[in-house]
């Protein structure tokens, strides 16, 4: 009776042990969902500027395409995501992780837009990156030819080249990667804040 | 402990390792399914409709369609890693706005082309499927006489006659999810004519 019961005990415990493994298995690819592209924490990190590994990122930008009517964007935005103290950026036009670019892309109904290019067998894992202003609508008399809207997009787009998600909520005013309020937020909030540590932390 | 005792151990050993070699197993197999995704660009769209009232007032047709082809249209000039364009033929099986005729075949362009990459919200189209289209007419010079307006104006057309997005991130692309075609048309419909 007593080798019977510490055999079920064993065995329950194995079960359990087994699911609990298998929740990991199966849970954890669906959380990495959020947070799937990415640069490597403290990706090019200089120790002068941050403490390289969580929280820090240095991600350098080539903007020899990037058309200076852009320039105050790239700056709003540069601002808006440095301000939060986590991120550090260089611009050069040498070796670089982001290209900013600026072009006529046509009416094909897109603003601006990040496009990732990996790390060979590395599918979320970003190499570089290209970011694009679309002038057909942003440039000097686009439809969307304002300050404000240059402004959002290029906050948008490098979101996006940190490797964070659109979100959809009416109550947050605040974020330029909240699709619920545009044009509106031209700063990153602390919901892409969070976000982003929720990436790199 | 005696042999049977030592047997039934090794026998729930035996389990419980092959338990955790199942679990480590599943997740090399989910390594390998994500080696094999593509890369996925993110865009601003230049139109996200909140109601299917604002996307018929801002579309110059609606249309309920079949795709027929889809095939490389254009890219943007750059010599590296240029933004590529796909053209998307769709032939009109019933307009439900503006001045376009059943059986009329349509060019759309989309953003993104096979083999390179495509942007979320805007996947591809698929040839033979049937979706439920809110238009305008391209403004440029390019091959395509029409756009779809970004994710909150593209909807797959099931064969149970629901409506599918392609997002969940947008309030009208959640709305529509599983609504009837014909529902919407209805509303398609009730919309009054823009000014």
């Amino acid at each position: 009776m007593s080798l019977l019961l510490r055999s079920n005990r064993f065995l329950a415990i194995m079960v359990l042990l087994g699911l609990a493994l298998a929740c990991v298995v199966v849970v954890t690819p669906i959380l990495a969902l959020d947070s799937g592209k990415h640069w490597h924490n403290g990706h090019g990190a200089d120790p002068n500027n941050c403490t390289p590994g969580p929280d820090c990122l240095e991600l350098t930008y080539n903007r020899d395409n990037l058309d200076s009517l852009y320039q105050g964007a790239w700056g709003n935005a540069y601002l808006a995501w440095h301000g939060s103290d986590i991120l550090d950026w260089t611009w050069t036009d040498a070796h670089y992780d982001q290209e900013l670019r600026s072009n006529d892309n046509g009416d094909d109904d897109v603003l601006g837009s990040h496009r990732p290019i990996w790390v060979s067998g590395q599918p979320d894992h970003f190499a570089h990156g290209v970011i694009e202003m679309n002038d057909f609508y942003l440039g000097t008399g686009g439809a969307y030819d304002t300050s404000a809207w240059r402004t959002h997009t290029m906050c948008h787009e490098t979101g996006h080249g940190f490797g964070l998600d659109h979100f959809d909520s009416a109550g947050i005013a605040t974020s330029c990667l909240n699709t619920n309020n545009m044009p509106n937020p031209t700063t990153a909030g602390s919901h892409d804040i969070n976000d982003f540590l929720g990436v790199y932390n | 402990m005696d042999v049977k005792a030592r047997v039934h151990t090794a026998l729930l050993s035996v389990i419980a390792v092959a338990m955790a070699l199942a679990a480590l197993v599943a997740c090399g197999s989910d390594a390998v399914d994500e080696s094999e995704s593509e890369p996925l660009g993110q865009a601003s769209w230049a139109n996200i409709f909140d109601s299917t009232q604002e996307a018929t007032g801002t579309a110059e047709f609606v249309v309920v369609g079949r795709i027929t082809a889809s095939a490389f249209g254009r890219d943007n000039g750059f010599e590296v890693n240029p933004t590529e364009y796909t053209n998307v033929t769709v032939a009109v099986e019933e307009v439900l706005k503006g001045e376009l005729a059943a059986g009329q075949t349509l060019v759309l362009e989309m953003i993104g082309s096979a083999g390179t990459v495509w942007y979320e919200d805007m996947p591809a189209f698929g040839v033979g499927e049937r979706h439920l289209l809110f238009l305008r007419t391209k403004k440029d010079t390019s091959t395509a006489g029409y756009v779809a307006m970004g994710p909150t104006a593209r909807y797959k057309i099931e064969d149970d006659g629901t409506l599918k997005s392609t997002s969940r991130a947008y309030t009208l692309t959640r709305t529509m999810d599983g609504r009837s075609l014909e529902a919407v048309k209805g509303e398609i419909a009730a919309t009054p004519a823009g000014p």
